[in-house]
Order: structure tokens, then C-alpha cells, then sequence
């Protein structure tokens, strides 16, 4: 189901819920409560994903070839191995890149027209 | 630990809930993902526990039903789409398959919606009154005498009004139908008379004005009328000022005070353009017996039909102390209003309704059937997919989507045939079929059509859907593995689908049949007179420049002199009550009384007609004589009668001479003389035995109102110039009104016997093509799958006799397994239509040999083609195939 050749553009804007998880996995590979909980964490609890919202995302996300699924382990002491994990790809990383460009050109927008302290 | 014990509880059974929930999901989705969502729901569970305890987890709850909400038809979407993405590309692979469904479909749920539309708007929707569930049809029986479903008289409906119980209101009709002259051309208007509360039992108020009020009722004779919105808009132009002013009908002045809304419905079944006031007066001036009253009731609210027409009969019964001569006998019947507009209507309607069912049951066969084919050619391709993992729900959810895909666009078809099948059945629909032109696409239908749709898709889909989608691996995979226990049951499934579809198109052929032999019948009935070029028109004079008896007889004697000498017109007859035009029964009384029978008081249809009245109408003359000129006022009075009446009323005696009287004659008896007998005539309808008829010499019973009958030599209408040219010499101010020809009035009179043969024979031929194309399609199939086998017979020295016998047998087979359960499910359900046949017996032996002939030579043909293209298999290639 991976959709090749398709460019960064194409998937633009992202939702928040996907650019937080593309975020999340952009400083390593997680298991999906761990997104969760950074989520959650980084967004001061304004974005809280619940597990359906979550996981057909990851399905989209890797369908899309945005994220890719590891059998890498941080920690094998520390983490139970039924657990999957996923990382950012290239490809995912060139998207996620993208869309914090599109955010920053907002931003700038907004703060060339007096909306944001220079 | 205690409160350890009770998290752990709670978590337990959140998390066997969540596993629950989480079913929801397609299957695809679960499988893959549903093992992970447990875990992170466990672990958030862990968590808000910890951290807000049972409150954490009531929040954690309501944001997680949220995300189901939000993200369960989300999946369920992604999957439709794609399937539907790809059942688009497969239908485009094989475009011949995908519109033949859709054709059979179109014509299944088509035919089902165009019916459903008229048996919704005619039968079912309730009439267009202020709650008329509450309101009844109330008429008159007389068991003893055989009478059922009489009118009223005005005293009796005025004690009925008075004396009943059960009734919010009671109001009554009759009909009338006054000349209008002053304003442009003389026009006699169909209309109605009413009591005063007619409009206000039905709960129906006027567009503009007032409808009549009690004081006007007290008054001897009417003096206003109310318009209809129609009639008021084509005479007047919808004038707002003709309210207060005054018309002039039959020659005298009447005030206009109302017009009603335009899409208020009369009771009658007739067209009504303007209603006068039946006073109570007038009412009471009536004879008991003179029953002309149709009568409506509105019940209380919350009385029930059964106590309600008790309550009558014991008001009917009081009446009968007191009026032995008149009410012995007489009870009440009550019937739902809407029951009487539309009952009639009801039997053949929902006979057609069944029909269409029907033919929706065989398109659907067909459509399986095409599926089946289709799915033993994609058994590679689905046993592929399930070896790769596909899960058999999978496939049945594809398949379904497939068959769902084919169902709607069938059913975008059919609504599409829907809506030119309603157009083309009001257009040959008869006009008195009450609220036929209302039939419209509307809500409901539109409903039904998505519910047949819907159904359909499952019908069809779903038995091919779990037959292909359970395949054994490996003998689909392997290479021309046909004759395996999967080809066998799937081909067993396509015979059983034929055998229905020829069972279910015998049915439909047989009800046909016979319909079309009770119509052939109907047609040849001779009404007792010859009907060709005979032409009628009727004309009535009004009182008021006609009072005097003298007058309008030498009216009628001059006209029916003047237009005998018209060129073209050969007889000139004139009658009160010409069969199939009009009709009044009378009871009369027989001087010396009656040798058997006397428990009924004898009762005839009586016509007041001219001299030539017979001759005309080409009624032959049995014994005696006719009437002649000299049969006039002053003369001894006479009567003819119809041989049905000689051997009704004096059996194995000789009428002639014998002298009879009406009643209704104040004192004396008037006896008159039986001078001669004469033909019957048939005169309610084609399909009514004749009644006893007794005819009345015009001279000696003069009438204002009378219909001519005359028999032309040419074209029956050549000759209308001539006659109105004559009649308005004689009185500019006469309306011709229902000026048809006899052939026409006959044709009208089995309009809809014509209208249900003509759709069932519609539905009945497009099952027998069905059928035909379903074992064509069938037999093609197989014998295309067993082109090996019969290389292989030819190769060890089959003829191509041989062949053709082999796959023609095999077709056979079927076929006549479905015809003989046809017959069985034709003969059981035969009798259903038997209300609807003229002298055609429910089991006509005729139409049970013929019908089931047809459909054998039909499968025949369809056997034949394959077969045919089946003896041309050249052995070397079939079994090089290989």
C-alpha cells in the first residue's frame, strides 16, 4: 500500500494530530503510547490522542510511507518487545520538515503584519 | 489494598469493554491494530488511575467513546471507497455483464416503483379530510331482497341524522347537474346537491366565501351554490368578485357563495364543478324508497366502526316498526370512507403489486445467477486473495459492495423507468381510478425505491458473495480443474436460480393468461343491442321554461321528427334510463300478486323510451308488440318487458296481458298492460347479468331529462353538425351533454379491466425475456465450461445429434422443473385473481396447457443456441486447450 513518488507538497498542510506525531518520532522511534503521552505532554494537554485517532493515523502514515515500522529497541531491558515501534522516514522527515516551513511562513506572515512580537 | 483490588477491577473491566468496543472497527483494522490500541489503552487506563483515580478514568471513558465516534466510520468509509473504487474497475472490465444487470435491474425496480407510486397514492395515502380515519360511508342492505350496498332517501337519512348516536355529523349528497345559460354558450355543469354541513363533516373549508348555513336549510328550496376552484377558474376567470352575485342555472337565479380550494376531493366519483343546498325540506319531501342519498358520517372521536354501525341498525330497526312498507328489511352498513373511494381499486392493484414483485424476484435470480458465472470466472483471482491473507469477510464485504454498486445503479435506472412507466399510466389510466393523476415520484416512493434497491443488492449478492468467496485453494488454483465439489455445488446453485426464475415467470404468464382471456371474453360479451355506430347524447330540459308536461313532450316528439329526417341518421330512439348510460330501479306492484316469490317486493330497471326506441337500438322484439303512436296520454296505459323479466317474475306463465303498477302513485293503483316481451340488455356493466327491465311508453310517461340513441349509416360523429344545428332551431338555450358514441361508452366501461391486463401482460412478457436470457445465459455458460467434455465425446464418436441432445436435455431439465413448480405455485395462487376474471375459471385448463407450452418452446430456443454453438467444438482444438 505504499504510495511512491509522491512529493512533499502532495500531503500538505498535515492535520495537528499528524504533524504532532511526526514531531514525536522526529527525535527517535516510539511505541504508540509513548507518542501518546509526548503528545500530550508537549502540547500542554491541548492535543490529546486517543488510541482510534492515533492508530489510523499511523495506518495513513504508513501507508503514505511517512513512517516505517522498526524492529529496533532502545531499550530491550526496559521495553516489552509485543510492542511496535515506528520511526520517521526520509521521506517523512522531508514532509514534516515541509510543514513546520509552511507554519514558520505563517508565522512570519502574522508577525510581519503586527500580529506576533517581532 | 483494598482500593489496589478495586483499580485493578475497574481496569479489568475497561479493558474487556475497550475489546469489546473496539469490533466496531472493520476487521482488516482490528486485526492489524487492535492489539497495540488495547495496550495503549491499558497503559492510559494505568495512568489516569494513578494520577486522578476513578474520575480519571470516567474522563479517559468519554474521550475514548469520542474517538470511536470520530474514527470508526472513518475506517469504514476508507474501506467502501476503496471497494467501490474497485468494483468501478472490475464492472469496467466486462461492461457486457455490467449492463445486463443493470437492465434487469431498471426493469425490476423500475416496474416496482411505478406500481408501488399508484398503489401508495391511490390506495394507501388517506383522503385529503380533516382526520379521516373518523369518517364513514353509510348505506343501506336489504338481506332478505339481495340488496347490499344501497343509497339512502331523504327521510331516511334525516331520522338516521336525528335518532343515531355515534356521529359528530352526518351529511349526505345527490347528484345534480343544472344547464348554466346567460353567460356564453349553454353548459350543463356536473355537480352535486348537499346537506347544509356537507363541507363541515368533512372538515374541508372554502378558498373564499361560506358554504351553507342552517337558516338557509330551513328554506324550502336552495337559492345559492358553491363553485368548484376549476370550474371557477375556466368559466370566470377566477374572478373574486362573481361571491354575492348570481348565475342563472335551469332558468332561474342562484347566488354564488364559495368556491372550494382546488385540490378539494368530491365523494363522488364523478367530476363535481358546483354544489347547491339539498334542504331538509326537500329532504322530507322524498320517499322513503326513493333512494338516491349517498350519506357520510363523521364518528365521535374515539367510536369504533363495530358499535358505531350497531347503534344504526337499532335506529334501522326502529324504522322498520314504523315503516313496515318501506323499511322492512332495510339495515345499515358502514364502510371506512376510504375503503369505499378506493376499494374497487384495491384488489386489481395489489395484484399488480405482487406481479411486480415478482418480476423483481426474477431479475434478481438473473442478476445472481450472472454473478454466480461471473464468480466461478474470478475463482483464480479470489482464491489468490485469500491465499494472500484475505480474510473471507473481506471478501464478502467486496463482493457485497460489487452486487450494492450494481443494485444502486439499477435502482438510479429503474427510478428513471419509474418515472416514464407513471407518466405512461396516466396517460391510459381510466379517469375514474380516484386520484390517478396525483400519482408522482414523491418521498415515499422514492423511499420504497431505496428499500427494493437495498434489498435487491443483498437478494442478489448475497449467494454468490458466500459461494465464490469459499473456494478450495488449490483446486482453484490449479490448472482447468473444472468438475471439482466447487463447479458442482455452484452449478447446482445456477440450476436452482433458473428453476425459480422459470417457476416465478409461469406464475406471472399464468395470471396474465388469464386475464387476457377474461378480457378477450369481456370484450365479445353482446350487451343484448348492437353498439356500432350508435351514437348518444343527453339532454335535459329545465322546469323553467319547460313547466307544463305538454310542453316538453312535444319538444322531444318535434326533435326526434326532425332529426330522423337528417341525412345519415337512420333510427332515432330516446330513453330515461339507456343501459350503460343510466339506471332506475322501481318496485312494482302485480295485479292479483305474484304466484312465487313473495317475500320481495318485485323491483325492475325501468326506461321511459320513444316508439323507436328498439328499432334503434336493434333490441328484437320476443312476442307481443311493440309500442306504437297510438300508445299516448289518454289511451290504456302499457309496458313492455325484458324476457329476463318474463321468466324472473312469471315462470313457465304467459306475461302478456298481465298488468302491473309503481307505487309512489298517490291512491289508486295505475295498472298498466304487458303488451309485449322483448330482448334483454346488458346495462351496469358488460360483466352484470341483465336485470329485469320494463320499459314505458314516452307519451304516457313523459320525462325533461332523456338520452338520444341514434344509429347512423356512416361515421357516428359526421353527423353531430346536423343534430346541433337542429337543436338549436328548436331552443338555442339546450346543452348537448355526454355526446359519445356507444362504442365508446362500452370501451369506458372495461377501461380497467384493459388497464390490469395490458401491465400485467407488460410485466409477464419482460419475466418471459428474463427467464429466456437467464437459461440462455445458463446453458452458454455450462456449455462453454464443457467444451473438453464434449471434444472428448466427439473424439470417441458422438454425434453432433448426440451433442445437441446432451446440452438441450440438460437446459430441459430445469425448465421444466421450474414449469412444473410454477404450476403448483400458479394453481395455489390462481384464486387470488379470481375476484378479477369474467367467465374465465381461476384453473382454465386452457391457460394452464397453453401458458406453460410457451414458456417449454421459449426455454427451447434458449437451449438451442448454446447447444447448437456446442456441436461446432472441434474436437482437436477443445482438447488441445489443455
Amino acid at each position: 500500500m505504499v504510495r511512491s513518488g509522491r512529493s512533499t507538497g502532495e500531503l500538505l498542510p498535515l492535520t495537528p494530530a499528524v504533524f504532532h506525531i511526526l514531531l514525536t518520532l522526529a527525535d527517535g522511534e516510539r511505541h504508540g503510547y509513548s507518542i501518546m503521552q509526548e503528545v500530550e505532554k508537549r502540547s500542554e494537554s491541548r492535543i490529546s490522542l486517543g488510541p482510534g485517532t492515533l492508530y489510523t493515523a499511523i495506518k495513513r502514515l504508513l501507508a503514505d510511507g511517512l513512517i516505517e515500522e522498526t524492529d529496533e529497541r532502545p531499550d530491550p531491558a526496559l521495553d516489552d518487545e509485543r510492542r511496535r515501534y515506528y520511526r520517521l522516514t526520509p521521506f517523512g522527515r522531508r514532509v514534516a520538515a515541509a510543514e513546520a516551513g509552511r507554519l514558520e511562513s505563517l508565522v512570519s506572515e502574522a508577525r510581519s503584519r503586527n500580529l506576533l512580537p517581532a | 489494598m483494598a482500593s489496589a483490588n478495586a483499580s485493578a477491577n475497574t481496569l479489568g473491566i475497561s479493558i474487556r469493554i475497550y475489546r469489546a468496543l473496539l469490533r466496531a472497527y472493520p476487521a482488516e483494522f482490528r486485526c492489524e491494530y487492535g492489539p497495540e490500541m488495547r495496550r495503549a489503552f491499558l497503559d492510559c487506563c494505568r495512568e489516569k488511575t494513578r494520577r486522578a483515580g476513578w474520575r480519571g478514568v470516567v474522563a479517559l471513558w468519554l474521550r475514548t467513546l469520542v474517538d470511536l465516534a470520530v474514527t470508526v466510520p472513518g475506517e469504514h468509509m476508507d474501506i467502501l471507497l476503496r471497494d467501490l473504487r474497485f468494483a468501478l474497475r472490475v464492472m469496467r472490465q466486462r461492461p457486457l455483464f455490467t449492463i445486463a444487470a443493470v437492465v434487469a435491474l431498471a426493469l425490476g425496480i423500475g416496474a416496482n416503483s411505478a406500481i408501488f407510486s399508484v398503489v401508495n397514492t391511490v390506495v394507501l395515502r388517506p383522503l385529503p379530510y380533516a382526520h379521516p380515519e373518523r369518517l364513514v360511508w353509510i348505506s343501506g342492505n336489504n338481506i332478505p331482497s339481495g340488496i347490499k350496498d344501497e343509497n339512502s332517501s331523504g327521510p331516511d337519512f334525516l331520522d338516521w341524522r336525528k335518532q343515531s348516536r355515534s356521529f359528530e355529523g352526518m351529511a349526505c349528497l345527490a347528484s345534480w347537474q343544472p344547464v348554466l345559460t346567460g353567460a356564453g354558450e349553454p353548459e350543463r355543469i356536473p355537480g352535486g346537491m348537499v346537506s347544509f354541513d356537507f363541507f363541515r363533516v368533512l372538515g374541508i373549508n372554502p378558498a373564499f366565501g361560506r358554504t351553507f348555513t342552517p337558516e338557509e336549510d330551513r328554506k324550502p328550496e336552495p337559492e345559492s351554490v358553491i363553485l368548484s376552484y376549476g370550474f371557477w377558474q375556466r368559466r370566470f376567470g377566477g374572478d373574486r368578485d362573481l361571491l354575492g352575485r348570481t348565475l342563472t342555472l335551469n332558468g332561474r337565479l342562484w347566488t354564488v357563495i364559495g368556491i372550494m380550494p382546488a385540490d378539494f376531493l368530491y365523494l363522488s366519483p364523478r367530476p363535481a364543478e358546483i354544489w347547491t343546498l339539498y334542504t331538509t325540506p326537500q329532504l322530507a319531501a322524498r320517499g322513503r324508497r326513493n333512494d338516491h342519498l349517498g350519506v357520510v358520517g363523521r364518528l365521535r372521536p374515539g367510536m369504533q366502526l363495530q358499535p358505531a354501525a350497531a347503534d344504526m341498525n337499532v335506529v334501522a330497526e326502529a324504522l322498520e316498526r314504523q315503516y313496515p312498507e318501506s323499511n322492512s328489511g332495510w339495515r345499515v352498513t358502514l364502510t371506512p370512507l376510504l375503503e369505499r373511494a378506493v376499494g374497487e381499486f384495491k384488489p386489481a392493484l395489489l395484484i399488480l403489486l405482487g406481479s411486480v414483485g415478482f418480476l423483481l424476484l426474477i431479475a434478481c435470480a438473473n442478476v445472481a445467477n450472472l454473478m454466480l458465472v461471473r464468480g466461478m470466472a474470478r475463482q483464480r483471482e479470489i482464491a489468490l486473495r485469500t491465499a494472500l491473507g484475505a480474510a473471507r469477510r473481506r471478501l464478502i464485504r467486496q463482493l457485497l459492495t460489487e452486487s450494492g454498486l450494481l443494485a444502486v445503479l439499477g435502482g438510479a435506472a429503474g427510478l428513471g423507468l419509474a418515472y416514464f412507466g407513471i407518466r405512461g399510466l396516466e396517460a391510459i389510466a381510466p379517469a375514474e381510478v380516484p386520484r390517478i393523476i396525483d400519482v408522482g415520484i414523491d418521498l415515499p416512493v422514492l423511499g420504497f425505491t431505496l428499500a427494493a434497491t437495498f434489498l435487491t443488492g443483498i437478494a442478489f449478492g448475497l449467494l454468490p458473495a458466500l459461494q465464490v468467496s469459499n473456494p478450495q485453494l488449490n483446486e482453484a488454483l490449479k490448472e482447468g480443474s473444472w468438475g471439482t465439489t466447487q463447479t458442482v455445488r455452484s452449478s447446482r446453485m445456477r440450476g436452482m436460480m433458473t428453476v425459480a426464475e422459470v417457476a416465478l415467470a409461469l406464475v406471472l404468464l399464468i395470471g396474465a393468461g388469464l386475464l387476457i382471456r377474461s378480457y378477450h371474453k369481456l370484450q365479445s360479451v353482446t350487451p343484448g343491442f348492437n353498439p356500432e355506430r350508435l351514437l348518444t347524447f343527453r339532454l335535459s330540459l329545465p322546469p323553467a321554461r319547460y313547466p307544463e308536461q305538454a310542453q316538453f313532450t312535444a319538444f322531444y316528439q318535434e326533435l326526434l321528427e326532425r332529426v330522423k329526417a337528417l341525412p345519415g341518421i337512420s333510427g332515432a330512439g330516446a330513453a330515461s334510463d339507456p343501459p350503460f348510460l343510466a339506471s332506475n330501479y322501481l318496485a312494482f306492484g302485480i295485479q292479483g300478486g305474484l304466484q312465487s316469490r313473495p317475500e320481495n317486493p318485485p323491483d325492475a330497471e325501468v326506461s321511459v323510451v320513444n316508439p323507436d326506441y328498439f328499432s334503434a337500438m336493434t333490441i328484437p322484439l320476443k312476442r307481443g308488440r311493440l309500442f306504437s303512436p297510438y300508445d299516448r296520454a289518454g289511451t290504456p296505459l302499457v309496458a313492455l318487458i325484458s324476457e329476463t323479466m318474463a321468466q324472473r317474475y312469471w315462470p313457465g306463465d304467459d306475461p302478456i296481458g298481465r298488468r302491473i303498477a309503481f307505487d309512489g302513485v298517490k291512491g289508486q293503483p295505475q295498472w298498466r298492460e304487458i303488451v309485449g316481451i322483448v330482448g334483454s340488455t346488458r346495462s351496469e356493466g358488460l360483466d352484470a347479468r341483465p336485470y329485469a327491465q320494463l320499459y314505458v311508453p314516452f307519451a304516457q310517461s313523459p320525462q325533461r331529462s332523456m338520452s338520444l340513441l341514434l344509429r347512423t349509416d356512416g361515421d357516428p360523429m359526421g353527423v353531430v353538425p346536423g343534430i346541433r344545428e337542429t337543436l338549436r332551431a328548436l331552443d338555442k338555450d339546450q346543452p348537448i351533454s355526454n355526446l359519445r358514441t356507444m362504442e365508446q361508452v362500452l370501451h369506458g366501461t372495461i377501461a380497467r379491466q384493459r388497464l390490469s391486463t395490458l401491465l400485467l401482460g407488460i410485466f409477464a412478457a419482460t419475466a418471459l425475456i428474463l427467464a429466456g436470457v437467464g437459461i440462455y445465459g445458463v446453458m452458454a455458460y455450462s456449455a462453454s465450461q464443457r467444451t473438453h467434455e464434449i471434444g472428448v465425446r466427439m473424439a470417441l464418436g458422438a454425434t453432433r445429434g448426440d451433442v445437441l441432445k446432451l446440452v438441450i436435455r440438460q437446459g430441459m431439465t430445469l425448465a421444466l422443473s421450474g414449469v412444473g413448480i410454477g404450476l403448483l405455485a400458479a394453481a395455489g395462487l390462481a384464486r387470488l385473481i379470481g375476484g378479477l376474471l369474467f367467465e374465465v375459471e381461476p384453473l382454465d385448463p386452457v391457460t394452464f396447457a397453453a401458458i406453460p407450452l410457451l414458456l417449454i418452446a421459449t426455454a427451447l430456443l434458449a437451449c438451442y443456441v448454446p447447444a447448437r454453438r456446442a456441436t461446432r467444438v472441434d474436437p482437436m482444438i477443445a482438447l488441445r486447450c489443455e
